[in-house]
């Protein structure tokens, strides 16, 4: 489950408590069985106090500082998770929609629920079952990044690491600012006064495009742009690498170097310069990058061993490109210069498909993207296996914000809690370690961040 | 008067209703009288040109007599078409005529190009030297339809029913009335951005008489892949257009305004009288279209191969024959699937005789609105995500394409590629990556439980 939020009425479920942390439900268990084996039947008395003592929290948290309204917040559909009775998966509520932002606050603070959503979507009956009822009048343009779906993120998980938190945080951040740079405010020229960005309160960042001439786009165009943001050009025919041929320009050479009509035409093969638009400029910057990094700069030996890595490049071909391969080279090769001898235009060609393109390419979620009717975690709302708020930022706002500084929404205060594992978090500026089993205090951010997620509960009061 | 001989080879210009109107002959004469037997045939040549494969000629027009009779031929194509009722052909009837008007198109000048896309409502900016937009007079940027001038008020008396069908299929373009508006888009404002100075390069591509914009592009590209939107060079939210590109579009707009008007057309039932006039063409192109369908399937996706079909769908009807109670959203996902890979209603309700206690009569509403057979769209079937949702897909028997693909379609899709062509006596010929395990079993090794077929593949003919 994404962190913007899910779409049908059945999110990842809170974890029932168990001993140790018991891993959720996978999907596969859910879908396989027609009906899922039974969850223990009541939560024991530390867990109830735990989630009660969340939700008055919660509640407080939102009678102090209600979340404003989304734009045209009458059109929109909102929906909530709310704090389990008992264990399984949360109830989660839709449909709602509010003819005034006082009701909303009312029920905020009322229930305190877990989780907050509203519709990317504006509708002209939001508060209708049925989507056709609903009557669907446009959605925002928006784009989720998780550090879950970053590839970093994977391969850590591959090998049984776990990647640490502010590292995962800071690699998401650095991939929603090029998502923003290279192609939102960049190639796609949008205004940065029709972006409304924000901290997901879990792992990521949101990005809703409001510019009304977009508002009407279909799903289809919506994954066109998924497909743009993330070079995905299609493979050619019996390849599962990509065909960057359209974005290499030919030209007969002014003098062939044969009369045989048998031969096959002379021509030169360019890139686009590296300061062109688009994506044609952005594979020249990405191949200039990855050979500066990965050859230029690096010794003999990681150049060598990186080059092999290449299908199509063998460790002959890899010592001539070596020999060859300088900083003139490279500069041309900026300029789009292609036609540098056999050996560097080949690898050059291995590097493109094989390399550049990844480099280049943004990230985002792509069924959120894609999705015309999605729910979305609500700006100023608070994320309820984190404790951490939604935060709206700007551009600007982007290259200073830690979220586990900037988004803590209990900064003061501490509370009594007793660990489930060995633990350990920095938010606030303040690193705290737990032991398991031992009631300990802890500052109150912490104690909400650890009890959210189940790695801890409520010390009943010595 | 407008230029007839024009007129007749873009038949969706304004003034053709006029033209027809003042020029033509009373409509139960144009359909039944010997004098005007010339139209009806080049109709009907037009609808054989439709049903077979290669392309659509433009009749050859020497001056306004031939125009006029090309002129009301594409409108007797248009009444036959609609009395055949089948939606497929339509379809390649616009994709034909459409790819007509793009040859032609070849031979004009920009501006003709321009005023078409205009009218055909293809929103593009004129730009100058550098790609920016272009100082002069510009085409309008409507955004929506650009429609010609209101239509004249009905004459007087009674109109007989043919006469409301005929007129309907006299009607321009874009001006049928039942046919609904495309969405009023509000009009872009255009915040022209100039393109970076681009060094002169060797390769430079000479700038595009037009621009458009990406969110236009995405709405109005053919759905093929060379017009992805990662392939073209978007720079500040615009993408070139040169003249090729506008001829491409041309031709896609022109499509699917055809393929609408003539679907919106064939939601009723042809008129009788219309039938009874043209009951000799009728009697010779019906077998000739039935002939052809046996060849069509769903244009996508050719002949329907059951070797082909993903697990999800295989055990569906296996749990289907074996009389278990599959809920709601598996019968859907069965029907949907069939229906979109080129199965009719009556073709899936034949399929499905097959299973214990089916009820033809109690299925067939739900059937044949589900292959969009009563006036509404067809519906596609649900994605994988969302059939893991439902439980519908059955993990444990996922194969490794499962695990390529998000839509039981795109399994279809890539199966069907690896199938071994079948032959006319019934064995099959290797295939390009086909198993030889495959051609004996008709699928996989990890099919399941299989609805019982022969060991050869088998098409299940249209």
């Amino acid at each position: 489950m994404t962190q913007s939020g899910p779409e049908g009425p059945s999110p990842a479920p809170l974890q029932p408590p168990a001993g140790g942390l018991a891993p959720a439900p996978s999907s596969a268990a859910r879908a396989a069985s027609p009906v899922a084996p039974a969850p223990p039947a009541e939560f024991p008395p530390p867990v109830r106090a735990t989630i009660a003592w969340l939700q008055g929290l919660w509640s407080r948290y939102y009678a102090e500082d209600p979340p404003p309204m989304p734009d045209r917040f009458t059109r929109r559909e909102f929906g909530y998770i709310l704090w389990p009775e008992r264990p399984g998966a949360p109830p989660f509520v839709r449909h709602r929609a509010y003819a005034d932002a006082a009701r909303f606050h009312w029920y905020l603070r009322k229930a305190g629920p877990h989780s907050v959503y509203y519709s990317t979507a504006y509708y002209r009956r939001p508060g209708e079952m049925s989507m056709a009822d609903k009557e669907w009048l446009g959605a925002e343009l928006i784009f989720d990044l998780d550090a879950d779906h970053l590839d970093e993120t994977q391969q850590a998980q591959a090998h049984g690491r776990d990647m640490p938190l502010d590292e995962q945080l800071r690699l998401v951040k650095q991939q929603f600012i090029h998502l923003l740079d290279e192609f939102l405010l960049g190639d796609l020229g949008l205004d940065e006064r029709d972006l409304f960005l924000t901290f997901s309160g879990g792992r990521g960042y949101h990005a809703h495009v409001t510019d009304h001439r977009l508002l009407g786009l279909g799903a289809r165009e919506r994954r066109e742009i998924v497909d743009y943001v993330t070079g995905k050009v299609p493979a050619a025919r019996g390849s599962e690498l990509p065909d960057l041929s359209p974005f290499l320009r030919t030209r007969p050479v002014a003098r062939p170097r044969t009369r045989d009509p048998r031969a096959k035409a002379q021509v030169a093969e360019y890139l686009a310069p590296a300061d062109a638009p688009g994506w044609p400029g952005r594979l020249t910057r990405s191949l200039v990058e990855v050979l500066r990094t990965r050859v230029l700069e690096a010794d003999r030996a990681d150049a060598m061993a990186w080059l092999t890595t290449l299908e199509g490049v063998a460790e002959k071909r890899a010592a001539q490109f070596l020999a060859r391969f300088d900083e003139e080279r490279l500069a041309r090769i900026a300029q789009g210069y292609l036609e540098q001898g056999e050996v560097v235009k080949r690898v050059c060609h291995h590097v493109l498909r094989q390399s550049a393109l990844a480099l280049g390419k943004g990230e985002t979620d792509e069924p959120v993207t894609a999705d015309t009717k999605r729910l979305i975690r609500l700006p100023g709302s608070l994320h309820g296996k984190t404790g951490l708020r939604v935060v709206n930022l700007t551009r600007d706002d982007l290259p200073g914000f830690d979220p586990l500084r900037d988004a803590v929404a209990f900064p003061d205060g501490t509370a009594l809690i007793t660990p489930r594992s060995d633990a350990e978090a920095t938010l606030a500026g303040q690193r705290v370690r737990v032991a398991a089993g031992e009631p300990v205090e802890v500052p109150l951010a912490h104690a909400v961040f650890w009890c959210a997620r189940q790695a801890a509960s409520l010390a009943p009061k010595a | 008067m407008a230029d007839l001989v024009r007129l007749a080879h873009y038949p969706f210009l304004p003034g053709v209703r006029d033209a027809v109107r003042e020029l033509g002959p009373p409509v139960a004469d144009l359909l039944s009288s010997r004098r005007h037997e010339p139209v009806r045939r080049r109709a009907a040549q037009r609808v054989r040109r439709a049903l077979a494969d290669g392309v659509m000629e433009t009749g050859t027009v020497r001056d306004d007599h031939d125009a006029l009779e090309e002129l009301l031929a594409h409108a007797v194509a248009r009444m036959l078409l609609v009395c055949l009722g089948d939606r497929v052909l339509a379809s390649r009837y616009a994709a034909k005529e459409a790819g007509r008007v793009r040859r032609l198109l070849r031979g004009e000048d920009d501006a003709t190009v321009q005023a078409i896309l205009a009218r055909l409502g293809v929103p593009v900016q004129e730009t100058d030297a550098a790609g920016g937009p272009a100082a002069g007079p510009r085409t309008p940027l409507t955004g929506a339809a650009h429609r010609g001038p209101p239509d004249p008020p009905a004459p007087h008396g009674a109109p007989r029913a043919v006469d409301d069908a005929a007129t309907r299929a006299l009607a321009p373009l874009g001006s049928a009335p039942g046919v609904p508006a495309p969405p009023l888009r509000p009009p872009h404002v255009a915040t022209p951005h100039p393109l970076p100075d681009a060094p002169a390069h060797p390769a430079a591509v000479p700038p595009a008489p037009w621009r458009m914009y990406f969110a236009d592009y995405l709405h109005h590209a053919p759905a093929r892949q060379e017009w992805k939107l990662v392939l073209q060079t978007v720079a500040a939210g615009w993408v070139p257009m040169p003249r090729r590109a506008a001829e491409a579009f041309v031709e896609e707009a022109l499509r699917r305004r055809i393929e609408g008007e003539l679907h919106e057309e064939m939601r009723t039932p042809a008129p009788t009288d219309l039938r009874t006039a043209l009951r000799p063409y009728l009697d010779e192109l019906g077998p000739l279209l039935a002939q052809a369908r046996t060849k069509w399937g769903s244009g996508d996706f050719g002949p329907v191969r059951e070797g082909a079909f993903p697990p999800c769908i295989v055990q569906l009807f296996a749990q289907m024959k074996a009389g278990a109670m599959v809920p709601h959203h598996g019968r859907f996902a069965f029907a949907s699937f069939l229906a979109t890979i080129g199965m009719s209603g009556d073709q899936i309700l034949d399929f499905m005789a097959q299973l214990p206690n089916f009820s033809r009569d109690k299925s067939e509403y739900q059937i044949r609105h589900i292959a969009g057979e009563l006036g509404v769209e067809a519906y596609t079937p649900p994605g994988c995500a969302t059939m893991q949702t439902h439980g519908i897909c059955p993990l444990e028997l996922r194969d490794d394409i499962c695990f390529t693909i998000k839509h039981p379609l795109g399994y279809y899709r890539k199966r069907l590629r690896r199938l071994p062509e079948p032959v006319q006596d019934g064995t099959a010929k290797g295939g390009d990556r086909s198993a030889p395990a495959e051609a004996a079993q008709g699928g996989s090794a990890t099919q399941p439980a299989a609805p019982a077929r022969e060991t050869q593949e088998k098409e299940v003919h249209t």
